[in-house]
């Protein structure tokens, strides 16, 4: 049986849902109510149609920009990483050839540079340039009632970021985006069965940093 | 009752599963942690991470233009070579060196001269000039006029006669200038260059934008000497070929078999193929492709072209003054006589004498003033302040005010009024300036000093306050509490709205949601949302499971609003129940055809194909079911439910070979 935090989070993601949607849909990537299937502008896009990029652009921003934040928390330099990601779609578009939906795929190029700036905060933790409200969050997460007020997004992120990007990711899509694990596991391309070991694991880190 | 350690592992990994614990393990649970503590506090820490709102706000349309704007030139670049349709020639010339930031510090003038013969070859080397891909903030230079040098035989400029326009004309996207053969004009681009066309020539601007300026030679021959000091960046397309300048001195010939020259006079320029590694051309070489092969020094010929445009020594000078807009405010947007030049920081050429401008910036008070003077060149600082005042609370202010005014008010209900009155208008400004937190606070302490209508108003933007702050479930008790304050009043129809919208999309209570539309439609009040709400009461069944109810009530729906704007919505729900609940694949056709009519770019276009494939196949329509199959095929390659519509066709090729055995 869920927990009611699980099934608060359910069902305030089904809100998103409709009867059965696809994953299209959920990721907010696909865009709606615009005149083009993406099939037909990434064609264009691969015949070296300048507005195209552009229509392409307009159309997945706004999805993009909601993943990067979502994974990666209020983060000042999400516009770089955004123009990042579609500098790598416009980069490698030729390699795009419709085994999957694109949204999944351009999904794919999101999570990737989402997990190499996770890796780059990481690395500049080592080295001691920690960013200070994390450090600010971590230390302030280590007091001994677990159970304080964690609406404050940073102080939520702080918990997120000592999660290892695997299980971060896996948590983050799980809880507040609402997928199921089968459909984590085709945009993570891995297994149902790691990917509930991933969350299951993420959980227990999350309750160790907050008993500790 | 004490625990072991343990006890207390296995029960935070039983919480870490708690979505596949059966009963007893669940139970067992329970009992530790009623018991617990330290077990308890974690239980109720990983919930309320899980019941984190974690929300995000759209990108703003200055936003997406910003980072579009800085990936424009990497688009550039690949489209050009996207484009090119043959392989590119093998490029077997080494770079001289490579590095673009070589590039950033070459000579501040740039000369460029482009040649297009027409007809223009089709099958030219693709080739293009890159920088650093990365393209840092620069200053914005708006170049709002063209002067005219010299005019010589027949030219138009944007379809008129040059010779009637004093000297200068408009330079704007859109701009077209032709030459006839043997004619020539010269101008100069506002202060970043001077531009000579001739033999034959079509031109004109594709656009004028931060810090870059795109035109467009279709054909013929251009010369330009171009101003690169600054970060500007002057961009030529062709229709084979792009040509970004930035700092130095180049020629390049395009002829008619496709061979092109780029030739160096001053500098150097980097050229990138179409395939293969960047190369850099220095001072005095040429390089020829196809063909490869080293730099060669360069001819008379590419000298003489270069000589349509002398470069000058002397700076490109242009009329008006340069003036630089700054201020407490960045990315303001600026508009000089209702035109918009730009965002701050930025430097924008203006014409001498007085000319009106206006700042704005969204949650900013816009600034609107004249510019008088006509020095030549001069910084307009500006300071700009929030729309409304927001003003931290101060203890009192509302009682010192009041009491200023007069005998009259000066009595208990008086002061409390202007008090609250105070606070609620305190409590929008912070609502405005996004403070929600404090707005909460001050509208908290004044639901507490007034009653009738300002007691309604102060408990519905604290609603909505808490709404915005994503805590729902008190924004749908206070929404209800509106309700219940001015019952039978369309105020009372629009919160019980809200509290449905809350209850359905972000609560997941869905009784509470069902409560709040049934009342909402059955109130005689009625109210713009009625269609709203029916709809999603419909959906509530839908999405509780109650599947023939939610039939039911869509087709009511669908009779009450035929032409709404939730119809293709309801039409597709209809479609999907028609198949699931009543197995009526026909009348399920009509709905998700008409859906996929409506909506044509919708997500659900593609399970709506899918369902009407299925619904033919189920009612012996192979070949109808076969061109559903080709359609989506076609609409949605790699699309969701490929796989099924695969399988659906070999259904339908098993059931066909096996009747034409029979037969």
């Amino acid at each position: 049986m869920p927990t009611n935090g699980q099934k608060e989070a359910r069902k305030r993601a089904a809100g998103h849902k409709d009867m059965t949607t696809g994953i299209l849909e959920k990721a907010g990537i696909a865009a709606a109510g615009k005149a083009t299937p993406v099939a037909r502008v990434v064609e264009r896009c691969q015949k070296g149609d300048p507005d195209a990029f552009k229509e392409l652009f307009e159309r997945h921003v706004n999805g993009v920009h909601r993943h990067l934040l979502l994974l990666l928390g209020p983060d000042d330099d999400v516009d770089d990483l955004v123009q990042l990601v579609f500098l790598n779609v416009f980069q490698s578009i030729r390699k795009f050839r419709g085994s999957s939906a694109f949204s999944t795929w351009l999904f794919r190029i999101t999570i990737n540079v989402a997990r190499q700036e996770i890796r780059g905060k990481m690395r500049r933790r080592r080295l001691g340039a920690v960013v200070k409200e994390v450090t600010e969050v971590q230390e302030g997460t280590s007091v001994r009632t677990p159970e304080r007020d964690l609406s404050n997004l940073q102080q939520v992120y702080g918990y997120l970021d000592r999660l290892s990007s695997k299980k971060r990711e896996t948590f983050i899509l799980y809880t507040y985006e609402g997928y199921s694990l089968q459909e984590i596991a085709e945009l993570l391309d891995s297994s149902v069965s790691t990917v509930g070991s991933r969350l299951q694991a993420a959980r227990k880190e999350i309750m160790s940093f907050l008993v500790k | 009752m004490e625990f072991s350690s343990a006890q207390c592992r296995g029960a935070r990994r039983a919480l870490a599963d708690a979505g596949n614990l059966g009963a007893v393990e669940r139970s067992l649970l329970d009992v530790h942690l009623r018991h617990c503590p330290a077990c308890a506090a974690a239980a109720r820490g990983l919930e309320q991470m899980e019941r984190a709102t974690v929300s995000t706000q759209e990108l703003s349309e200055d936003r997406r233009r910003m980072i579009y704007d800085r990936l424009v030139p990497s688009v550039h670049e690949i489209s050009a070579r996207l484009r090119e349709a043959e392989p590119a020639a093998v490029v077997r010339w080494k770079p001289v060196f490579a590095g673009a930031g070589v590039l950033a510090a070459a000579a501040a003038a740039v000369f460029a001269v482009m040649t297009l013969r027409a007809p223009t070859p089709k099958t030219i080397e693709a080739w293009s000039l890159t920088e650093n891909r990365v393209v840092p903030a620069l200053p914005d230079v708006v170049v709002n006029e063209g002067r005219l040098d010299r005019v010589q035989g027949i030219v138009a400029v944007n379809g008129a006669d040059p010779s009637g326009m004093d000297g200068v004309f408009p330079v704007e996207k859109g701009t077209r200038i032709e030459v006839e053969e043997g004619a020539v004009i010269n101008f100069r681009l506002g202060d970043i260059a001077r531009i000579a066309l001739m033999d034959n020539t079509v031109w004109s601007v594709a656009y004028v934008s931060e810090s870059r300026i795109g035109l467009t030679l279709e054909r013929g021959k251009m010369a330009a000497e171009f101003d690169g000091s600054l970060g500007r960046s002057l961009e030529i397309r062709t229709p084979e070929s792009l040509v970004r300048v930035t700092g130095t001195i180049f020629t390049v010939e395009v002829f008619e078999d496709g061979a092109t020259e780029v030739a160096v006079t001053r500098g150097s320029v980097e050229v990138v193929p179409m395939r293969g590694a960047s190369s850099l051309v220095e001072e005095g070489a040429m390089l020829s492709l196809p063909g490869g092969g080293r730099p060669v020094s360069l001819g008379d010929r590419q000298r003489l072209l270069a000589s349509e445009v002398e470069p000058s020594d002397s700076p490109i000078t242009a009329s008006g003054r340069m003036v630089s807009f700054d201020g407490n405010q960045d990315h303001v947007k600026v508009e000089v006589e209702g035109r918009h030049v730009g965002y701050t920081p930025v430097t924008v050429r203006l014409p001498q004498g007085p000319v009106s401008y206006r700042l704005s910036k969204p949650g900013m008070r816009p600034v609107e003033a004249l510019l008088e003077k006509e020095q030549t060149s001069e910084t307009v600082r500006f300071t700009m302040r929030a729309q409304d005042a927001y003003v931290p609370a101060v203890t009192g202010a509302g009682k010192i005010a009041s009491s200023r005014r007069s005998l009259s008010t000066f009595n208990g209900t008086a002061l409390k009024d202007e008090e609250a009155r105070d606070y609620i208008t305190r409590a929008r400004s912070a609502m405005k300036a996004g403070d929600l937190p404090f707005a909460a606070e001050l509208l908290e302490k004044s639901v507490s000093l007034v009653s009738g209508e300002q007691l309604v108003s102060a408990v519905s933007l604290l609603a909505e306050c808490h709404s915005a702050m994503g805590e729902y479930r008190r924004a749908a008790d206070l929404f209800d509490q509106v309700a219940s304050l001015v019952p039978g009043t369309a105020t009372a129809q629009n919160a019980r709205y809200e509290v449905g919208r809350l209850a359905m999309y972000h609560i997941g209570d869905f009784d509470r949601a069902r409560n709040a539309f049934t009342a909402y439609m059955a109130s005689p009040i009625g109210g713009q949302l009625q269609q709203d709400a029916y709809y999603s009461l419909c959906e509530l069944y839908g999405r509780d499971g109650s599947r023939r109810s939610a039939l039911g009530c869509f087709n009511d729906y669908l009779k009450m609003f035929p032409e709404g704007h939730r119809t293709p919505h309801a039409r597709l729900w209809r479609g999907v129940l028609l198949q699931e609940v009543s197995q009526n694949w026909r009348a399920a056709e009509q709905d998700l055809l008409a859906f996929i009519e409506a909506r044509p770019t919708h997500p659900r276009c593609e399970e709506s194909r899918y369902r009407i494939a299925l619904g033919r196949y189920h009612v012996a329509d192979y070949k109808g079911a076969m061109r559903m199959f080709n359609e989506y095929m076609t609409e949605h390659p790699g699309g969701q439910y490929r796989i099924r519509m695969e399988r659906l066709k070999d259904a339908i090729a098993d059931t066909t070979s096996r009747s034409s055995k029979r037969k």
